[in-house]
């Protein structure tokens, strides 16, 4: 499975340092939570992931390649940055067909994917017909085509309904169950809480802490992520991995 | 790269830019024997003789041109406006692939437009002479010839279309500058500076050279100028290749 690794990434625009020297490592077979404020970095730092936007300095790996240098990226990583990525004029089935096709992956997989995320029902719909729950789980789809080692997910939990959340959390667990890496930022943290194995906290764009949730919690003596992250981003310091939290200010 | 061409040909098909731009060619192809079917006595139209089966694949040319420049300009400017161009991204990381996919793409569109357009203008034309008893002579009068500066004529304006939809990216700004171009600047260049002969020298002009069943001493033949186009395509695609991959999305 893939190992995806930050290493010193940092992204500046002009004078804005969007993302600050940001070094950790993904593990397979765990759910990472990406926690933030708005504007910390983490979109910044999902698409430095994804090669949609060059580091200003370091390197993010996955297996040891750059994504851009990855032979077959839909099988190594399932990406969902945006749920508006589809034209509205196009069905969800030709959408997907499109990124299929692409990539190589067969008609019967859009099928597939559309049954897994529940829209097998509204596959010859149009996208512009979808609620925004429903673009979610398109996009959703579209990240589960590969059949991925990987799954990187900016804010997937937006616009899900109770059910959709539900099923969201189980997805994400038997991801993790099989071994393979998911990656998932939300700033839902208390939904976040009960998916999570693993929790990485940016603020301003550096990394504040990256730890298993049992023991940030043990270690924090706070009853939530919540209380822990805004414990965490109040000083707005790198802790060092495995520091008690409480002895930090 | 056949996938990648596989998936442009498939985001073409999907949507209505491309069937109504050749309706709206095939419809004008048709429309000019007709109306001199129906034209009642006395009215003034062409001669009915062997050369309108040439001028049924000159005549529609600058249309057709201008419908597959909407349909590529369209294509392109929609990956950006509806952000499909970040899941094409994800499948197909590199820009340049996805670029020339496009490019072929577009080319092949063109080529198919070009053979229902000549089918349908030329057997439009051909059962008109047949009903007046006039010989139907395809591989006569510079039939072949401008069935061949067709097909140029509307790959060209394809490949043209691809490169400034990039290079734009929002559909009214391209649309607009093509307009402001062939409209006012072509218009006003040769006034201001005096010289009207320039106008043959840029690119609407040139596009009625190519066209021109006889070409005046001193003027671009209509080699000469075909050549003139396939230069201002390959710089407007050079300029979209660079602009492409220093772009972030």
């Amino acid at each position: 499975m893939a190992l995806i690794q930050f290493t010193g990434l940092t992204k500046r625009y002009r004078d804005v340092t969007a993302v600050d020297d940001l070094t950790f490592t993904l593990a397979p077979g765990r759910v990472t939570g990406f926690v933030g404020a708005n504007g910390a970095g983490k979109t910044t730092t999902i698409r430095a992931l994804l090669g949609l936007t060059r580091p200003s300095a370091g390197t993010v790996t996955i297996d040891g390649l750059p994504y851009a240098q990855l032979s077959d990226p839909l099988r190594v990583v399932g990406a969902m940055v945006d749920p508006n990525v589809f034209h509205p004029r196009r069905t969800a089935r030709n959408a997907l067909r499109a990124i299929a096709r692409a990539a190589d992956i067969p008609d019967p997989r859009v099928d597939d994917v559309l049954t897994q995320v529940g829209l097998a029902g509204a596959a010859h719909r149009r996208a512009g017909e979808f609620s925004m729950g429903m673009r979610q789980r398109l996009a959703l789809a579209a990240a589960l085509l590969g059949d991925p080692e990987t799954l990187v997910l900016d804010e997937p939990a937006n616009g899900l309904d109770p059910e959709g959340v539900h099923w969201l959390r189980g997805l994400l667990r038997s991801m993790a169950a099989e071994g393979r890496t998911v990656f998932v930022s939300s700033h839902l943290l208390a939904e976040l809480a009960q998916t999570i194995d693993d929790v990485v906290v940016i603020a301003h764009g550096r990394l504040i802490t990256h730890q298993p949730m049992a023991d940030l919690l043990g270690q924090a003596r706070e009853s939530s992520l919540e209380d822990v992250y805004l414990a965490l981003t109040a000083s707005g310091e790198p802790s060092i991995p495995g520091t008690p939290l409480k002895e930090r200010s | 790269m056949k996938s990648l061409v596989a998936a442009e040909l498939l985001k073409v098909r999907t949507t209505r830019a491309v069937w109504v731009a050749a309706a709206a060619v095939l419809a004008y192809a048709v429309l000019g024997p007709v109306l001199v079917v129906v034209a009642p006595a006395g009215a003034s139209i062409p001669p009915i003789e062997p050369e309108l089966l040439a001028e049924a694949l000159r005549s529609p040319a600058r249309l057709a041109g201008a419908a597959v420049l909407l349909i590529a300009l369209l294509s392109t400017t929609a990956e950006f406006g509806h952000g499909t161009v970040l899941t094409t991204r994800l499948a197909a990381p590199r820009s340049t692939h996805v670029l020339a996919a496009k490019l072929i793409a577009m080319a092949i569109v063109g080529f198919v437009v070009t053979v229902a357009l000549a089918a349908v203008s030329m057997g439009a034309s051909a059962v008109l002479l047949t009903s007046r008893g006039v010989a139907v002579q395809p591989f006569e009068h510079d039939v072949p010839r401008y069935a061949a500066i067709l097909l140029v004529l509307v790959v060209l304006h394809a490949l043209l279309g691809v490169a400034v939809g990039t290079l734009a990216r929002n559909t009214a700004a391209a649309v607009g500058a093509v307009l402001v171009w062939a409209f006012v600047v072509e218009g006003v260049v040769p006034v201001l500076t005096r010289r009207p002969e320039i106008g043959e020298w840029l690119p609407s002009g040139a596009i009625l050279q190519v066209l021109a069943e006889r070409t005046p001493p001193g003027q671009l033949v209509p080699a000469a100028a075909a050549a003139l186009l396939l230069g201002y395509t390959t710089a407007l695609l050079a300029a979209a290749v660079v602009t492409d991959r220093v772009r972030e999305l």
